[in-house]
């Protein structure tokens, strides 16, 4: 299930685009662009090193929301 | 996330016996409609199928791989076009550019594997059914000649394409022309494009297990009622046995990893 996230407002924060985003972190462009749109949740190394760059923790920058209509 | 009515063992056993009876029924009646056939109509339908194919390839042939790739070259030149043109700031730009090289090279893809069999395809028509050497040599040749032409556009469009993908994407690996280039483009993928290429490569194994386990059955109906032999059958032996053997060592092996 993808993640809310708040990568593009820090991506934004930093002055880069997806492509340097990418490069920082050791991804392609494709990959931020698809997080950003929340069409992939990156893997914890991932969503690591995007924290790291952004200078910021993982709950700053993705959420996890339970889906409403899940059986308890 | 929806409820969804869970199945009970025994609605799947009923289904799956189900699922038995009428394969067995088909079966039956698929055989005798072919035995039938076979006995009353076999050099008919031979000579049917022969007369279709020797105006029918070399339509097909020519016609589907002009199509394919007039649409791959424009698709791709429209997408350069496009790049070319991009302002620097409107990354949505980019992904439609990634998406129109996608479509650029998909059918040639598909119509590279086709074409082996069109080629196939022209040297039995001209080697069986020419009766005699100056009809058999022209459609021969053109056959051999418009196949490595369409080798060559494949390359040069797959070249192209794979440039223009390492130029969106700078840390992309790899020379196209290069036997280690599905190695190096593999390694330089990342996270997400490897999830993307194996989910592709299972929807692949699951597709191209059906159709093995139809074109089982169907060359042995064939062996049985037209007496084509039986290598069909062992052809697609090997393609089904190389598959699931692959998939399952390969599956056996990221497991002990663990």
């Amino acid at each position: 299930m993808p993640l809310h996230n708040r990568l593009k407002e820090h991506r934004a924060r930093l002055g880069v685009n997806q492509q340097e985003m990418g490069a920082l972190v050791g991804t392609s462009r494709q990959t931020i662009s698809q997080i950003e749109r929340g069409d992939y949740s990156p893997s914890v190394t991932l969503a690591l090193k995007i924290a790291k760059v952004c200078n910021t923790t993982v709950e700053e920058i993705f959420e996890y929301e339970e889906d409403g209509t899940d059986e308890e | 996330m929806k409820n969804k009515k869970e199945k009970t063992e025994k609605q799947i056993y009923i289904k799956f016996a189900l699922l038995l009876v009428a394969g067995l029924l088909i079966g039956f009646a698929a055989g005798f409609g072919g035995a039938f056939l076979a006995d009353h109509f076999n050099g008919d339908i031979s000579n049917g199928v022969m007369s279709m194919m020797k105006v029918g390839i070399p339509v097909l042939f020519v016609g589907l791989n002009v199509i394919v790739y007039v649409f791959g070259f424009a698709t791709y030149f429209k997408a350069k076009k496009m790049l070319s043109e991009w302002d620097g700031i409107d990354e949505e730009v980019l992904e439609k550019i990634e998406q129109k090289v996608g479509i650029a090279i998909l059918p040639s893809n598909i119509m590279t594997a086709s074409n082996f069999f069109f080629f196939s395809a022209m040297m039995y028509i001209s080697e069986f059914n020419a009766p005699n050497f100056k009809e058999r040599v022209p459609l021969a040749v053109f056959g051999i000649i418009f196949f490595v032409i369409t080798i060559v556009l494949m390359s040069i469009l797959q070249k192209l394409v794979v440039d223009m993908i390492k130029k969106l994407n700078p840390e992309k690996k790899g020379n196209i022309f290069d036997t280690e280039f599905k190695k190096d483009w593999i390694a330089s993928c990342d996270e997400l494009q490897k999830k993307q290429i194996g989910e592709a490569a299972y929807k692949s194994y699951k597709a191209t297990n059906t159709v093995c386990l139809v074109m089982s059955v169907l060359t042995m109906a064939v062996m049985l009622f037209f007496d084509t032999g039986i290598l069909p059958s062992l052809c697609v032996f090997v393609i089904w046995v190389t598959l699931m053997g692959t998939y399952t060592w390969a599956s056996f092996e990221f497991d002990k990893k663990k």
